[in-house]
């Protein structure tokens, strides 16, 4: 546990590092439900990511799945809900480029997802965010080897330091 | 900045990455496989299960790269075999995850292995709850912790060109696990080999042929073929569990 907090905080300060606009760190944690299995407990670590317009964000991800170990690029296009602030609730549709990574290459896995978040300001440089969604994520080349594929049900809560 | 990030990439990418298998899974009419996010369990085909066999990879090693290890024992024998299964394929990160799969089942006795770091948590699971064990062994480890004083028996197995677990790992930790009774030199025992510990050198054996991922960083170069290494590991491995009645 301890070596994944320590690869997840070393990506996501070098992503903060990078884009001195940056704009969040987020940790979160996720119950995965495997395909036609039991419920298993996963962890997965983001950066916020880096908000290319009002709606479109690009991140990065670490994540130890049922495959291993897995580098993603996110791209996510945020909605909102009629009637409600974006700033207190919205929806998050992802593009995840994934590679679980494996010697002697990593292995293409990508998925997608979508989330809804609910976030709550604390003070005026930080906020909590609570978030609940589907995700299906898939590695095509792990088929030979075993479980190859993944729904998950991820419940996240995170915390976001602005950092301008 | 960009290349502070693309530097933390590549660290992060060679860190954490697994060794795959470098073959598709062996199957067999003679055994079913069934994997769960735990485990992969090997169980025979139409005959009753005497005992299991809990088996923890090495580090950063996919479990799948296990099942060749031990497709000669389960398709011979009424044993069956647990590889264990974890988050990030680093089972020393992930301890409660034998325990979980040990409650499978307490029908009959459980033997508890493993390779390289694997073998190594091994060792920590049996100091932890002895009494859930009947027997131990090592593939190109050791014990760094004491556990001299168990009665269970212990098997450990290097290869002589192993260039991860040397000859000076074995003899440094040797004083951890109960007296040592040389295979290499000695016939086997005619009875059970509680309270000793039975160590045999693969000749021409390495590290990474304990399993089917290739080669391994740093690893020596073996002279036999992986085939060889583990049919020897079999023959000598099941010679241990008869002597034992598991």
């Amino acid at each position: 546990m301890l070596y994944k907090i320590i690869l997840s905080l070393a990506i996501s300060i070098c992503c903060m590092t990078a884009y001195s606009n940056g704009q969040e760190l987020e940790l979160h944690y996720s119950f995965y439900t495997l395909s036609g299995k039991s419920i298993d407990q996963g962890i997965s670590f983001s950066t916020g990511g880096y908000s290319i317009d009002s709606r479109l964000r690009i991140g990065a991800e670490f994540r130890s799945i049922d495959w291993g170990n897995q580098l993603s690029l996110d791209i996510a296009y945020e909605n909102s809900f009629p009637g409600i602030s974006k700033d207190q609730i919205y929806g998050l549709s992802c593009l995840h480029l994934g590679w679980a990574l494996f010697r002697p290459s990593a292995l293409f896995s990508p998925g997608v997802s979508y989330t809804i978040h609910y976030r709550k300001a604390i003070g005026l440089r930080s906020s909590a965010e609570f978030m609940a969604g589907v995700r299906y994520n898939v590695c095509p080349g792990y088929r030979k080897y075993g479980n190859y594929q993944q729904f998950e049900i991820p419940l996240a809560l995170g915390f976001y330091w602005n950092l301008q | 900045m960009q290349n502070i990030l693309w530097l933390a990439f590549s660290v992060i990418g060679l860190a954490a990455c697994s060794y795959l298998p470098e073959q598709e899974i062996h199957t067999s009419e003679k055994y079913s496989i069934e994997e769960t996010e735990d485990y992969i369990r090997m169980r025979p085909v139409d005959r009753a299960v005497t005992s299991s066999i809990m088996f923890i990879p090495g580090g950063l090693v996919d479990p799948h790269a296990y099942i060749s290890t031990f497709h000669p024992l389960v398709e011979t024998q009424q044993r069956e075999v647990f590889i264990l299964k974890v988050r990030g394929n680093l089972a020393i990160l992930n301890p409660k995850s034998v325990e979980r799969v040990r409650a499978v089942s307490d029908e009959h006795s459980w033997v508890i292995g493993g390779h390289s770091l694997g073998g190594v948590l091994a060792c920590q699971s049996l100091k932890k709850r002895n009494e859930n064990w009947a027997a131990l062994f090592l593939l190109g480890s050791y014990s760094t912790i004491d556990l001299s004083e168990i009665s269970q028996p212990v098997l450990t197995l290097r290869g002589s060109h192993d260039g991860l677990t040397t000859q000076g790992d074995w003899d440094k930790y040797e004083s951890n696990l109960p007296e040592k009774y040389d295979l290499d030199t000695r016939s086997w025992p005619v009875s059970s080999t509680h309270n000793m510990t039975l160590y045999q050198t693969i000749e021409g054996g390495n590290h990474a042929q304990w399993g089917n991922y290739g080669a391994q960083i740093n690893d020596g170069a073996a002279s036999i073929s992986r085939i060889d290494q583990q049919l020897e590991f079999n023959s000598t491995f099941i010679t241990f569990l008869q002597l034992n009645a598991l």
